[in-house]
């Protein structure tokens, strides 16, 4: 049966905001009389995540993704509310968490920026305590799979942003932890570095269990790393189920790619409600289609039954828009709903 | 997991990695260090001529040397074991704690130990020296190892106090400055020429006292009351800075800045 490794329950975390009017006279004002008002940072939030699993917490900036992390991994204390992370609560018994886990932040880094990285991992295993033969092999290891040999020598401040963020992963699992917390991982790297970051978290969670609960903006990297996908906005869970789902349940347009046999057939092109043309071009024809209008299969057979088609292709829009999406719906329904 | 031999084991792996972090800018600590060594000698000078003109019952020149041999030698060694604790306000008012809060070590321990300052190379330096220069006996040696290491403690501890303040005030970085300043200025002059108000302050508020006064009047006429005040200070300050310290951590709001070790 599979062990929790992290639970939350109606977890809520306030900031105190100091508000004023504009101009100095309004600063002035708010050293006489502060007005401060509490805004909810996460709000009743409430997931919970299985030893093994991989999973997204998503949400547009500002939704209290960082700050759940940071209530999970010790950093802050929660307003109200429970969580555990392999049974242990983070904020009181941090030290003890710490020792089961890892974080990592895109934008933080816990390598010293002026010492080769293989300096700070000897430091790390000092800090976890790992004994010096497992550490040996442990780093051999990561050292290997990360291909960190020719980096590891080099200060930290000389290695470009992906070289850093493979160190940093591989830093942080020098001691086998068993929940690894990514905040923003790819954050500014390029596209084969992101590739090579996901490939190697994928593979330990696959070959390893650790288990990992990500944070991004990058659709790419939800798809790639995570079976199932938290959505959080305005501190509050919207959505709770596997990517694939979101997938299906977002998912209202199609774009079809059309290789005509005649450029001259592009004049043929019916009319079809829910079916917009968003380029054409000799015998090139990219066409959206709203399936909740135009059913893709009915869509496919007016087209092929009018167009000399030699090739197609049916691809689902972009992760990235499906998550754009539902930002932008539940947006909407918070404005209506203010507007009541 | 953290007993007093894996602490002090954590803490010798941190300085080492903070004196390799140092050494990777050979020039720079050198000229730091030398820099701190000429700034404190200009200032002893022109203390002993001041002191000369102006004299001060019980103020000679091997107790202005000893003045700013215990000055020195508390803030260098500060700087050198616990260089950071003077950057505390910064790193959390930045949420620069994040990472230290990550770690399984006790945060304040490794906050503070986690930087070396490369003038207080210097410091340390011009301490032995200009303490060599009043020509100690071994147990004026011993004493004064002691009252340095006391009067770090009360340094460092004093920081964490100013630096917890933002815990409460937020940006707190500039006034926490300003009171380290004052604990660095206090430090430098001798103990005669506090009375009444003044000596309450040094004692009580900004504790320079502890760093320079009590220390050099033990060295004058070493007596266990003396050696027991210099020590409880110390304990009590180290105390109360960790006690406000964690008050102040439960406060702690983290924050988004991109931020890198040094």
């Amino acid at each position: 049966m599979p062990t929790v490794a992290v639970a939350v329950r109606g977890l809520c975390k306030q900031f105190e905001k100091r508000e004023r009017s504009p101009g100095l006279s309004g600063l002035l004002r708010s050293w006489v009389h502060p007005q401060v008002s509490q805004v909810d940072a996460v709000k009743d939030v409430s997931f919970s995540m299985e030893e093994g699993e991989s999973l997204a917490f998503i949400g547009p900036n500002g939704a209290g993704k960082s700050t759940t992390i940071k209530i999970l991994t010790g950093i802050m204390h929660p307003t109200r509310g429970e969580a555990t992370v392999l049974g242990l609560v983070p904020w009181k018994e941090r030290a003890r968490v710490a020792l089961n886990i890892a974080t990592v932040f895109g934008q933080r880094s816990q390598l010293w920026y002026h010492l080769p990285a293989g300096e700070t991992f000897d430091l790390l295993a000092r800090i976890y305590e790992v004994p010096a033969a497992e550490y040996r092999a442990r780093r051999a290891e990561l050292v290997e799979r990360f291909e960190l040999g020719p980096l590891l020598g080099s200060a930290v401040r000389k290695l470009s942003l992906g070289e850093r963020m493979r160190c940093e992963i591989a830093a942080s699992l020098l001691h086998r932890p068993r929940v690894l917390f990514l905040d923003e991982p790819t954050i500014g790297l390029d596209v084969i570095a992101k590739q090579q970051i996901r490939e190697l978290v994928r593979e330990l969670n696959q070959k390893e269990g650790v288990s990992v609960l990500l944070t991004s903006h990058d659709a790419g990297d939800v798809e790639r790393l995570c079976k199932r996908v938290v959505v959080v906005n305005h501190g509050s869970i919207m959505f709770d189920d596997r990517v694939s789902t979101l997938r299906r349940r977002y998912l209202k347009r199609k774009v079809i790619d059309l290789h005509l046999r005649d450029p001259e057939a592009l004049a043929l092109l019916p009319a079809l409600p829910g079916v917009e043309v968003l380029k054409a071009s000799g015998i090139g024809l990219k066409l959206e289609v709203d399936t909740e209008t135009q059913p893709i299969e009915q869509a496919m057979a007016k087209l092929m039954a009018v167009l000399p088609i030699a090739d197609v292709t049916v691809q689902d829009p972009p992760m990235e828009e499906i998550i754009a999406q539902l930002y932008r719906e539940r947006r909407a329904s918070t404005a209506s709903e203010a507007a009541k | 997991m953290n007993s007093p031999g894996a602490l002090l084991r954590f803490f010798t792996a941190t300085l080492k990695a903070n004196a390799q972090s140092a050494l990777e800018y050979r020039a720079s600590l050198i000229s730091q260090a030398v820099g701190m060594f000429i700034s404190n000698g200009m200032w002893l000078v022109f203390f002993s001529a001041y002191f000369g003109r102006f004299a001060l019952p019980g103020v000679g020149l091997d107790q202005l040397v000893c003045v700013w041999a215990f000055a020195s030698g508390a803030f260098g060694l500060a700087g050198v074991l616990f260089g950071n604790a003077g950057q505390l306000a910064g790193v959390i008012t930045r949420g620069e704690l994040d990472v230290y809060l990550a770690l399984p070590k006790p945060v304040l321990l490794h906050v503070v130990s986690s930087r070396m300052r490369l003038v207080s190379v210097g410091d340390v330096v011009f301490a032995f020296i200009s303490f060599a220069l009043i020509r100690p006996t071994l147990l004026d040696w011993l004493l004064y190892l002691g009252c340095i290491a006391c009067g770090a403690v009360v340094v460092v501890s004093f920081y964490v106090l100013t630096g917890s303040l933002a815990f409460w005030l937020g940006a707190a970085d500039n006034g926490a400055t300003q009171l380290n300043n004052a604990l660095a200025n206090f430090s430098t002059y001798p103990s005669p020429i506090f009375r009444g108000a003044s000596r309450v302050l040094v004692h009580f508020v900004i504790p320079a006292g502890f760093v320079v006064g009590v220390p050099t009047e033990l060295l004058r006429a070493p007596a266990w009351q003396l050696a027991l005040e210099e020590v409880g200070a110390a304990a009590v300050l180290v105390a109360l800075a960790v006690a406000v310290f964690h008050l102040g951590l439960k406060r702690y709001t983290s924050g988004n800045l991109i931020a890198m070790r040094e």
